[in-house]
């Protein structure tokens, strides 16, 4: 019993630790899916999901590329859902809370920018501006290295044309 | 700004929410211990349900028919026994959403698992075009030979009119119940109150995969 309870806190304590490490990743990938108290939600979702699939951790990929992947994969899913958070506590949803950042207003438009792209697209994009190289790309989404640049290209193309209407 | 810029800015952002950022430990405990939704359990219960009462029905159908052979009409037998048939299609229909709901791992390559829930959300409508295809049978079931040969002819030409009528909407239906028709007004009325955006959303999915 007390090893059960010995093994329950080092797990609690290997998940908090990862959420801090990865807050950054869950609150861009959500915040490129969703809006307002969306975000939240959506934070929420990902923390669960991260949770719920923490002892099936495969050490063969790294932690983020985990991370990137669960995130993903609950945030493009969330349309399925009919009716949000119906069961969780209000308070339980704003679990990070980023300040107000100097670069706000660059950083809403560029976000505004990236919730006009496709699901797919989307996901692509925020890889390829997190500094990703396209094997991890690749890697986290299921593509071969050729198609994430093929993708990518056509995507910062799409940019480019959204950020020169902007520009002008 | 440029795509340089924008990377640059999206990047310096990492840093700023790194140090900025509180994670609340209490809540982020809380999660641990609130009922882990899963992103597709809440499909599981009504599939089982559904999975349960479509098996008893074809036991209880299939008992039927074993029980009656050689007694009952022929009208009876033929139409039970395709209906049971068309039954047992939709019930494969529904084992296949459940393999699949079980298989789904989140921490799988997103195009995977991306691919496998649309094409779950999909299978829905399949299931809608299978059960429609036993219209015609429930037309035809309670039949029997003295009955067909003690009516009249008018009587009999409506009565097969009926069959070809109700056969007729079930394979048009059959045929068109598809997303590309969801604008028109015979498919929003049999599928009004339905939540329908999942399979639009699940049929564009596809495409950008």
């Amino acid at each position: 019993m007390t090893f059960n309870k010995e093994s329950r806190t080092h797990k609690t304590d290997a998940y908090l630790a990862l959420l801090e490490r990865h807050k950054g990743i869950l609150y861009k990938v959500a915040r490129s899916y969703a809006t307002g108290m969306e975000i939240d939600d959506l934070v929420q979702d990902i923390c669960m999901q991260l949770w719920g699939s923490f002892e099936r951790y495969d050490d063969r990929f790294a932690e983020s590329t985990w991370v990137y992947r669960i995130a993903l994969n609950t945030c493009i899913s969330a349309y399925r859902k009919e009716k949000r958070r119906e069961t969780s506590s209000t308070d339980a949803m704003h679990i990070l809370h980023p300040a107000v950042d100097r670069d706000q207003e660059r950083l809403d438009e560029l976000y505004k920018m990236i919730q006009t792209l496709k699901e797919i697209d989307r996901a692509l994009l925020l890889l390829y501006l997190e500094g990703k190289d396209h094997k991890e790309i690749a890697l986290i989404m299921g593509y071969t290295e050729t198609n994430v640049s093929t993708r990518l290209s056509r995507i910062r193309n799409e940019l480019k044309s959204m950020t020169n209407t902007l520009n002008k | 700004m440029n795509i340089t810029e924008l990377t640059e800015l999206w990047q310096n952002q990492q840093v700023h929410l790194q140090q900025s950022m509180e994670m609340n430990k209490v809540l982020a405990k809380e999660v641990q211990t609130m009922k882990l939704q899963q992103l597709f359990s809440s499909m599981r219960p009504i599939k089982i349900f559904t999975l349960v009462v479509g098996l008893l029905w074809v036991v209880f159908v299939d008992s039927i028919l074993v029980a009656t052979y050689g007694i009952a009409s022929p009208y009876f037998f033929w139409s039970a026994l395709l209906q049971s048939t068309i039954t047992k299609v939709a019930i494969g229909v529904y084992l296949y959403q459940l393999i699949l709901l079980y298989q789904t791992d989140v921490s799988h390559a997103v195009s995977a698992v991306q691919q496998r829930i649309a094409h779950l959300t999909l299978s829905t409508l399949w299931v809608t075009r299978i059960l429609f295809l036993q219209l015609p049978l429930w037309t035809t079931f309670w039949w029997t030979e003295s009955f067909i040969n003690g009516i009249s002819p008018l009587a009999k030409s409506l009565l097969f009119s009926t069959v070809i009528l109700f056969a007729a909407v079930a394979l048009g239906l059959f045929i068109n119940i598809r997303i590309k028709n969801r604008e028109k007004p015979w498919f929003r009325w049999i599928f009004r109150g339905r939540e329908w955006d999942p399979l639009v959303r699940a049929k564009e999915l596809l495409g950008e995969l």
